[in-house]
């Protein structure tokens, strides 16, 4: 069974987030596993009623980001563009990790962790990014990769006019 | 105010005032949101007894819901007792909203059931005379649920004027397989509710430069001087690139043959020029509902105001029920990459939007005069060249004249 220490895994997110927070995309995308998943959901509340006529009040997920390793790439190439609107001039980030859990199952840790990202641009009001992740992460030749990523957003409505960052 | 002033249609000029005032976004909830048909859900969301969305009509929260006698119907969305919110879920199923203030419980059909100590503390109610307010005007066409406060409004088909065989291709493509994929991206842009609106009646002028980026990345092959724009003089519209916005992206052969069979049936009926403007591009019912329908994806949209310079978007991806589960996820996939929050096109659309709340703040900022003057004069019968039973106004390519038609009616509105 791979070994996960947990001071390996916090590490690799702090630098993940500095990576993303210093604009060094490609370095960031080295990151994932080719055949990676990313996926962005807000969570709603709903309720719904069984054919047995059994009530429940659950959640639902609302799809914002279904990435690929392909996609994520695309979308990093059109930041490089000179017409990338919503990051230009580039906004000023800071993504503080905290809350990690580690759960290692055979090969794969998943590993649980909070995000608040702070996007300062212009005059605009900083908007605050908080989201709750689980990621699959794998080691592919000593190097730990992330195979799976799952954020959740905080707010049921969005109260930002985009999401021009990764999460 | 003198709004002839603000809004000179013929000249093609129009004042910033009207993106930021609060007396005229008084007025407008008033006159345009209190008498126009508005869009509320779709009927595929609405399936079973008890089955309910909330949404807004302008400002006021409505709760449309498919009541246990399997009609729907829709209601002002609070409590008679002290106006509390009554649903605050987005969707779901139930018969009975009990408010959380003190307990007056509301059955599906909008009645009053339970009032908690009736006999002491109310004796004398007549619960019959305290249901929720019912939005008078009900609409189900083809799938999509309007509604109107307004009793005295026309029909929604006479609402749709000129709109309506463009409103029915699209509709009808689906042959009553449309349904709602994936639940309602919601989220707020400040921006007063008309720029959105106006941006999907008739802007593929900013296709070009907005999001330019998609080009460079081979998202979209470069734009063709090839658009085209048509206008309804009741303030409706559409218009995209002849042939289809978005035509020869990559898409599955089982997807493009359904959607090609439904193209040719339509264009036997209606004339071969529906071969070249289905899918029908951006399109927009007056006075806050668009659907972008492309090629590779169609969704709808409401442009929700909440104040003069704040839109709540509400956005649906729709898919036609006749495709694969698998399908329609990659559809969803392509969908989530390029609109919504995160979307690469429509993030940049946010940006520039926000960009003009940030210039409304001064006193010589918010009287300036804007150019909407694209095409003015260049104005045909669309059936003068796309064929006999074409309808409505033909705008010149990349031109404002749905635009400046869909002020012409909101001032025509305000001032009625
Ligand atoms: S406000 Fe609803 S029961 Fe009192
Ligand atoms: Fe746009």
């Amino acid at each position: 069974m791979e070994q996960f220490p947990r001071q390996e895994i916090e590490d690799f997110l702090y630098r993940e987030a500095r990576l993303l927070d210093e604009r060094n995309f490609d370095k960031w995308l080295e990151m994932f596993t080719d055949d990676a998943e990313y996926i962005v959901v807000s969570t709603k509340f709903q309720d719904t009623v069984s054919s047995e006529g059994v009530a429940t009040h659950g959640k639902r997920e609302i799809i914002i980001f279904d990435d690929t390793k392909a996609s994520l790439t695309l979308r990093v190439q059109r930041l490089k563009t000179k017409y990338a609107w919503a990051e230009d001039p580039p906004s000023n980030t800071v993504r503080v990790v905290s809350n990690v859990l580690v759960e290692p199952v055979s090969n794969v840790a998943l590993v649980f962790s909070d995000v608040v990202i702070y996007k300062a641009r212009e005059e605009a009001d900083i908007d605050v990014i908080i989201a709750t992740r689980k990621d699959e992460i794998v080691r592919k030749k000593e190097e730990l990769k992330i195979r799976r990523r799952e954020a959740r957003l905080i707010p049921p409505v969005l109260n930002i006019r985009n999401i021009s960052v990764f999460i | 105010m003198d709004l002839d002033s603000l809004v000179i249609v013929d000249e093609g000029l129009i004042s910033r005032e009207i993106f930021t005032n609060e007396d005229i976004y008084r007025l407008e909830q008033e006159k345009i949101f209190g008498k126009c048909w508005l869009y509320l859900a779709h009927e595929s969301q609405l399936k079973n007894p008890g089955d309910y969305v909330t949404t807004y009509m302008g400002e006021d929260p409505v709760l449309v819901i498919r009541g246990e006698d399997g009609k729907i119907g829709a209601f002002l969305n609070l409590c008679r007792h002290r106006g509390t919110k009554l649903c605050v879920r987005d969707e779901g199923n139930s018969f009975f909203f009990t408010c959380p203030y003190h307990g007056w419980t509301y059955n599906s059909e909008g009645r009053l059931t339970g009032v908690p100590l009736e006999k002491i503390a109310y004796p004398n109610l007549d619960k019959s005379e305290w249901g929720l307010i019912q939005v008078p005007r009900l609409v189900n066409y083809k799938g999509t649920i309007w509604g109107n406060w307004d009793p005295e409004a026309p029909s929604f088909e006479e609402y749709l004027g000129d709109m309506k065989p463009y409103f029915d291709m699209f509709l009808d493509r689906y042959d009553g397989n449309m349904k709602i994929y994936g639940g309602v991206h919601r989220w707020i842009i400040p921006v007063n509710w008309k720029i959105p609106s106006e941006n999907f009646m008739g802007d593929s002028y900013h296709a070009l430069f907005t999001h330019k980026s998609a080009v460079e990345v081979r998202l979209r092959n470069p734009y063709s001087p090839n658009d085209f724009e048509i206008s309804t003089k009741n303030g409706h519209g559409f218009g995209a690139q002849v042939g289809g916005t978005g035509r020869g992206v990559e898409a599955s052969e089982e997807y493009k043959k359904i959607l090609w069979e439904s193209i040719d049936k339509i264009a036997d009926k209606m004339g071969d020029f529906v071969r070249d403007i289905m899918p029908l591009g951006h399109l927009h019912i007056f006075p806050n509902f668009s659907v972008l329908d492309l090629w590779p994806y169609t969704f709808l949209r409401v442009w929700n105001p909440k104040g003069p310079e704040k839109t709540e978007v509400r956005s649906w991806l729709v898919v036609d029920g006749r495709v694969s589960e698998e399908e329609n996820r990659k559809i969803a996939k392509k969908f989530e990459l390029e609109f919504g929050p995160g979307g690469v096109f429509e993030q940049d659309d946010a940006e520039v939007w926000f960009r003009i709340s940030e210039t409304l703040r001064g006193p010589m900022g918010r009287k300036v005069k804007l150019n909407y003057q694209g095409g003015l004069g260049m104005e045909k019968e669309a059936s003068s060249v796309l064929g006999p039973n074409a309808r409505g106004i033909l705008g010149a390519p990349f031109g404002e004249t749905n635009q400046r038609m869909f002020y012409k009616r909101w001032l025509e509105l305000l001032k009625g």
